[in-house]
């Protein structure tokens, strides 16, 4: 399964002129029910605002946003927890996916949110 | 009524939490089930699930029938859509109430426990007893207070449960039977609570599990649930439950099998106990690795005193009450106290004193706590499987925990001493 993960994600999000990828791989992370939640990790700095705005017009709304994190809610009851000071994010698939639907719906998540990083860091180079 | 936060109370210097004046609690889904299985395991299922059934019948009057109270709802159709709210507000799942004077049917669609035993074991398990009594008695109770009518003169049964691989789950509420057990335990609210615990006493690193407390807590009362009544909060599968349903069904099947089979108390007491290595293993263990944890604390080291701290602070951030850490030397012993906790306010106001300790959900939650500090690898972020938890708690746990002082027995406050073996 971490295979079929790897290889179906979608093309790495770079910012701007930086090549580097803001995205690692996805991963299972540690969850009270089997791969309900999912990691992966922004290796490069993502302008906060910039993703909430990105992720807000794909339909999630902003949960929670703490000095360091920030959660965001899709209607369907997914998450995305995003640390902003350790880049760490966890994917929530909704409780009520069945298990063995749970990580193909985290990789659609993950593609969702690699979009809304591209959205977000095109924003940011027009901008500036 | 559906969002019920304005209702929810914290007693903030005994950290223990009231819903419409009734205690309640966080619990995941491992704890819960893990509980009513040691009730079935002692009694059998189908006692179990009246003795489970009936404690929540009693609790689960107190908390709506306050809240009723303090809405205003007038009527039937009020009083049900409240408890409707209600029941999914505390992440047990939905209920469609379709009950007049008499009683009659309750369709349960993703009630907390069927949906949870079949998430944790209905790949591996087939189960042929329904699971379902805490909606169960919660829906006789609302009933009944929809209709005005006499608290325990109905009593609900599953039918068709969804554990047991049916769609939904299906409750009949009827005239309760010249058998069914009195709903006579009596309510623990806040000044029942005031009259048993004492002063909160300060221990180790108090500044910082204060702090974190306070943290948890304003993250929690943003916690809210999906459309069916389940609620995720840091990544968990929890309920807010009410305590006196699980000290009840604890308590009063502990005094059964201390009646009838004394040779088997040790062995359920230890189940019992058992549930707080389950509770701190699931909630508290996938709690510090949360995404919420690393925000707002940061990321977890691994260091024997973080981690005892951390735990005291998510204890009392879940209402378990004012747990202190009074002396730990790691490696070697860990201390806690407690001024107050959801198990001897219950015990003393329904059972009176008693001759041997009664907090096993504190002992043995707090000797967890040491095997979670030396035994797991938290810098590499496990993922906290079955299969890790039983290589840390089956077998020889490597601690052994005494409650030295108990509030039951009549000393000043709690105490658990967990020594290396």
């Amino acid at each position: 399964m971490e295979k079929e993960m790897t290889d179906s994600r979608p093309e790495a999000p770079v910012c701007g002129s930086d090549p580097s990828v803001l995205l690692s791989d996805l991963a299972r992370d540690s969850a009270c029910c089997r791969d309900l939640n999912w990691r992966c990790d922004l290796t490069s700095e993502a302008e906060p605002d910039a993703l909430a705005e990105a992720l807000v017009e794909q339909g999630w709304t902003v949960r929670c946003r703490h000095m360091n994190l920030m959660v965001f809610r899709h209607p369907h009851g997914h998450e995305i927890a995003w640390v902003t000071s350790t880049g760490r994010v966890q994917i929530r698939v909704a409780l009520e996916i069945d298990r063995e639907a749970r990580p193909h719906r985290a990789v659609e998540i993950f593609e969702m949110l690699s979009l809304a990083l591209r959205q977000a860091c095109l924003r940011n180079s027009k901008r500036s | 009524m559906s969002n019920f936060k304005d209702h929810s109370k914290e007693l903030i210097e005994q950290n223990l939490k009231t819903l419409g004046g009734t205690p309640y609690v966080y619990h995941c889904h491992h704890f819960n089930l893990f509980h009513d299985q040691t009730v079935e395991d002692a009694l059998g299922q189908a006692e179990a699930f009246t003795v489970r059934s009936r404690a929540a019948q009693k609790m689960a009057t107190q908390l709506i029938g306050n809240l009723i109270q303090s809405s205003g709802a007038s009527n039937p159709v009020e009083r049900l859509q409240l408890a409707k709210a209600l029941f999914a507000w505390m992440g047990q799942g939905g209920l469609d109430l379709l009950v007049d004077g008499s009683g009659g049917k309750v369709r349960g669609d993703a009630l907390h426990y069927s949906f949870a035993w079949r998430e944790k074991y209905g790949s591996k398990v087939k189960r042929s007893a329904p699971i379902d009594a805490f909606a169960a008695g919660f829906a006789a109770a609302a009933t009944e207070l929809a209709f005005d009518l006499p608290s325990g003169s109905l009593a609900a049964s599953e039918s068709a449960c969804y554990a047991c691989r049916e769609p939904f789950c299906d409750l009949d509420v009827a005239t309760a039977s010249g058998d069914a057990p009195a709903l006579d335990a009596v309510s623990v609210d806040e000044d029942v609570i005031m009259k048993h615990v004492v002063q909160p006493g300060t221990g180790l690193e108090e500044s910082r599990i204060a702090q974190i407390t306070q943290g948890l807590n304003e993250f929690l009362l943003g916690v809210d649930g999906d459309q069916r009544g389940l609620v995720q909060g840091f990544g968990i599968f929890i309920t807010r439950h009410l305590s006196g349903y699980y000290d009840q069904t604890a308590y009063d099947t502990i005094h059964m099998i201390e009646k009838t089979a004394p040779q088997a108390t040790a062995a359920v007491e230890e189940l019992f106990g058992e549930s707080g290595h389950v509770c701190v293993f699931n909630t508290f263990g996938n709690l510090l690795l949360s995404p919420e944890w690393e925000g707002m604390v940061g990321p977890v080291k691994g260091e024997v005193e973080e981690i005892v701290t951390s735990c005291a602070a998510i204890a009392r951030a879940l209402g378990f009450g004012h747990w202190t850490v009074e002396e730990l030397k790691p490696g070697e012993r860990l201390v806690m106290r407690s001024t107050s906790n959801y198990e001897f306010p219950f015990y003393l106001e329904n059972y009176g004193r008693s001759d041997k300790s009664r907090c096993y959900f504190f002992a043995n939650a707090s000797r967890a706590f040491m095997q979670l500090a030396h035994r797991v690898d938290w810098p590499s972020k496990p993922e906290l499987t079955q299969d890790l938890y039983q290589e840390l708690f089956k077998g020889d746990v490597g601690w052994q925990t005494e409650e030295t002082l108990c509030r039951c027995k009549g000393d000043d406050c709690c105490e658990v001493v967990v020594t290396k073996k």
